[in-house]
């Protein structure tokens, strides 16, 4: 018995909880392909790889993307996590689409037919939703810009900021409260700058990546976890993970 | 007997005994050998593929970066999802006892379910809004669930790719309930969000598949539930739920490395805290909500449902709602419903008598009655309260001879379709408000809502308010 288990590599109640899954799940499926075999178990298999090989690495792509263009145009970026203010009416105006779209694309041909009722607004009315979304959004951002304190001094000096280097209080700041321990501004830019090419280090700020000292530097005054002590340095490429999220120098809630 | 035969026997047994021991050892030693070189075989062969630090792109771990990717954030999600996916499937499965299945073929659209369509009542006719709040919570909170389904699926995204892709046989068997738990929620999902947009692009009846198919995934969750549930604890009692959710994006951390293999051994830092994603992810099933919930309440809100396929505005004339099938679709022509339409009344049984035969008129004279009704789609959404007059069927049932009927076969002018014919309950046609309306708000029924006369009962699903009647046949 024991072998067995080890063999099977689970425990016997394992097995047992399996076998009655797919009893009842194939005396289903036994009705389920009844009429339409083939198409039924297409549109299962479509099912799985619709969602994971398409629409998943769809969005996924379309995240990293949105966090790597805006990153390399603009230095000047407000130190605030922007990407949110993106990703969330984007997010939500695309789950809408994901729904909806049968209406929207004016995909059923029967929709007046049988209810009498006007194909015409969904499209409209979607892209309606989508504006107000993003309009809210971009009002909450400009809100929190509002109260956030300005970035450094002028863009200038931010963008070439490789020559300040050794002047890292380039402009007046206030003080990193006590949560977030964070290299000045200027060196972060630094960094970024003089490694312009990196793979997509998924973070909201342009200027937000860290040379491998900063990022012991944090690792040290931040006990790390096991992941981060297990894997410090692995990637050249990777930002020091576990830093608090630098995004600004207030705490934030998103 | 004397002890020396005794003995002898004894020891004759003893040596069967022992031959047959030695036997059995040797079967099994042979049958350890040969799975111990299977289990070698396999081990060889696991060794052969390459490392997971060998492979390309998404098989390789460091691949994936996200740091809120971890059991407390799937399991969180997975606490979430469960009893939403739980009161759909109850929902789903009382929607089906609606149609009172047992009573006929007829109502029956899932034929051949055996066990699973098990039917434990006759459906109720009261409350009257029960199988509207029934379809309403199905649908609506069907819809809310799609982004909580989607941020759960990519908080497990890491595992499509683990590897090695199978370790032994207890990995294979479950990664093949996964593929059906993962398979069964996205074809439930799909077949019923484009159902209630009428494309009708699955293979087959949307019933049937949408039933069956709400059995593969629930089998495959109640197991994956119940594997699960350590998990969950763990990740829960380690990650504190409400320190988390107090948590905010600088102070997000990755979780420490687990057994299951979701969290990043290289995480990115943090663009979003954990409770920010849930967040996310519940703002999308609030919007959800708003833009479709107005289809099933009715009244002023009916507007707020933007994108749902019901959700405007038909007018304010008594005969301003919503439809689902025009007398044109139907291919209700004007001669069948004009001055030669009768109604028969017929029962079946021994004696089943002469059908009677009614003209409109004659119906218009018999006791008129009037209930406030609404028409409940399986697809979510209702009519809301509309004033129907007509005859009662209880009436109906004592003219055609039938005191007691058993059922009422209803049937319409209707040529196809599943619901050109339906079968009531005894409790539906004895209920005082179940009519045969000939009017409605005031007014005569328009063509387009069944003119000359239309079943309406109460706490049915729509299509069982019969449209276009010609003939009910009360059975005994």
């Amino acid at each position: 018995m024991k072998r067995l288990a080890r063999w099977y590599g689970a425990n016997p109640l394992h097995l047992l909880a399996l076998l009655g899954c797919f009893a009842l799940a194939g005396y289903a499926s036994a009705q389920l392909v009844k009429s339409h075999p083939l198409a039924v178990a297409v549109w299962f298999l479509g099912a799985v790889v619709g969602h994971d090989l398409l629409l998943l690495p769809l969005y996924s792509i379309a995240d990293r993307s949105a966090l790597a263009a805006i990153r390399d145009r603009s230095p000047r970026l407000p130190a605030v996590p922007w990407i949110n203010y993106l990703r969330v009416p984007a997010g939500l105006s695309g789950l809408l689409l994901l729904i909806w779209f049968p209406l929207i694309l004016r995909l059923g041909t029967d929709y007046h037919a049988s209810t009498t009722l006007s194909p015409d607004p969904f499209l409209w009315h979607w892209l309606a939703v989508t504006g107000a979304l993003f309009l809210l959004s971009a009002a909450m951002l400009a809100l929190r810009l509002r109260r956030a304190p300005h970035p450094t001094a002028s863009p200038s000096t931010a963008s070439r900021g490789g020559k300040n280097r050794h002047n890292p209080a380039g402009a007046p700041r206030p003080a990193p409260p006590p949560a977030t321990r964070e290299p000045p501004r200027t060196a972060r830019q630094d960094a970024d700058e003089t490694a312009p090419v990196r793979p997509l280090p998924a973070r909201p700020g342009a200027d937000e990546t860290d040379t491998d000292d900063h990022g012991a530097d944090s690792a040290k005054r931040n006990p790390p976890t096991r992941s981060q002590a297990a894997s410090p340095g692995d990637e050249g490429e990777r930002p020091a993970a576990g830093r608090p999220s630098s995004m600004g120098q207030e705490p934030h809630d998103p | 007997m004397t002890n020396a035969r005794r003995s002898r026997r004894r020891s004759v047994l003893r040596s069967l005994v022992r031959r047959a021991a030695r036997r059995l050892d040797r079967l099994r030693r042979g049958l350890v050998s040969s799975s111990r070189a299977a289990g070698r075989r396999v081990r060889q062969w696991l060794d052969r593929l390459p490392r997971p630090d060998e492979l390309p792109g998404p098989f390789r771990r460091s691949f994936w970066r996200s740091p809120i990717r971890g059991p407390w954030l799937t399991s969180v999600l997975g606490l979430v999802l469960l009893p939403g996916i739980l009161v759909v499937f109850a929902t789903g499965l009382l929607s089906y006892a609606a149609y009172n299945p047992d009573l006929s073929y007829l109502n029956d659209l899932t034929p051949g379910k055996g066990w699973l369509g098990f039917y434990l009542f006759s459906w109720p006719t009261d409350p009257a809004w029960l199988y509207r709040l029934n379809q309403g919570v199905h649908v609506t909170l069907g819809l809310m669930l799609v982004p909580i389904l989607l941020a759960k699926l990519w908080s497990v995204l890491p595992k499509l790719f683990e590897w090695p892709p199978v370790r032994n046989p207890a990995h294979a068997l479950e990664r093949l309930s996964l593929f059906l738990l993962v398979g069964g929620a996205v074809f439930e999902f799909a077949t019923g969000i484009v159902n209630v947009q009428q494309w009708y692009v699955f293979p087959g009846s949307f019933y049937t598949l949408h039933f069956y198919g709400g059995w593969v995934f629930v089998a495959a969750l109640v197991v994956h539930t119940g594997l699960k549930t350590p998990t969950v604890i763990r990740a829960l009692r380690h990650g504190g739920l409400l320190r988390e959710l107090r948590t905010d994006t600088a102070h997000t951390r990755p979780e420490p490395s687990d057994a299951e293999g979701l969290v990043s051994p290289a995480p990115a830092a943090p663009t979003i805290s954990r409770r920010g994603a849930l967040a996310f992810a519940g703002a999308g099933s609030l919007l959800v909500l708003v833009l479709s919930a107005g289809q099933s309440i009715g009244g002023p809100l009916r507007r707020t449902a933007v994108l749902a396929p019901h959700g405007q505005d038909t007018g304010s004339g008594p005969l301003d709602f919503q439809i689902n099938v025009t007398a044109a679709q139907a291919s209700i022509k004007a001669a069948e419903t004009g001055a030669s339409w009768r109604l028969t009344l017929g029962r079946t049984g021994a004696d089943p008598g002469t059908p009677v035969s009614l003209t409109r008129a004659e119906l218009l004279a018999m006791p008129l009655h009037t209930a406030r009704l609404s028409i409940n789609c399986v697809e979510g959404w209702s009519t809301g309260g509309q004033s129907w007059t007509g005859v009662r069927l209880r009436d109906l049932a004592r003219l055609a001879g039938a005191d007691r009927p058993a059922s009422l076969l209803v049937e319409s002018l209707e040529r196809g379709g599943a619901f050109r014919h339906a079968v009531l309950s005894p409790a539906q046609i004895m209920d005082p408000s179940s009519l045969l309306a000939l009017h409605v708000n005031g007014s005569d029924l328009s063509p387009d809502h069944g003119y000359p006369a239309r079943v309406i009962v109460p706490a049915a699903p729509g299509v069982h308010n019969t449209k276009w009647v010609t003939r009910l046949t009360f059975g005994s």
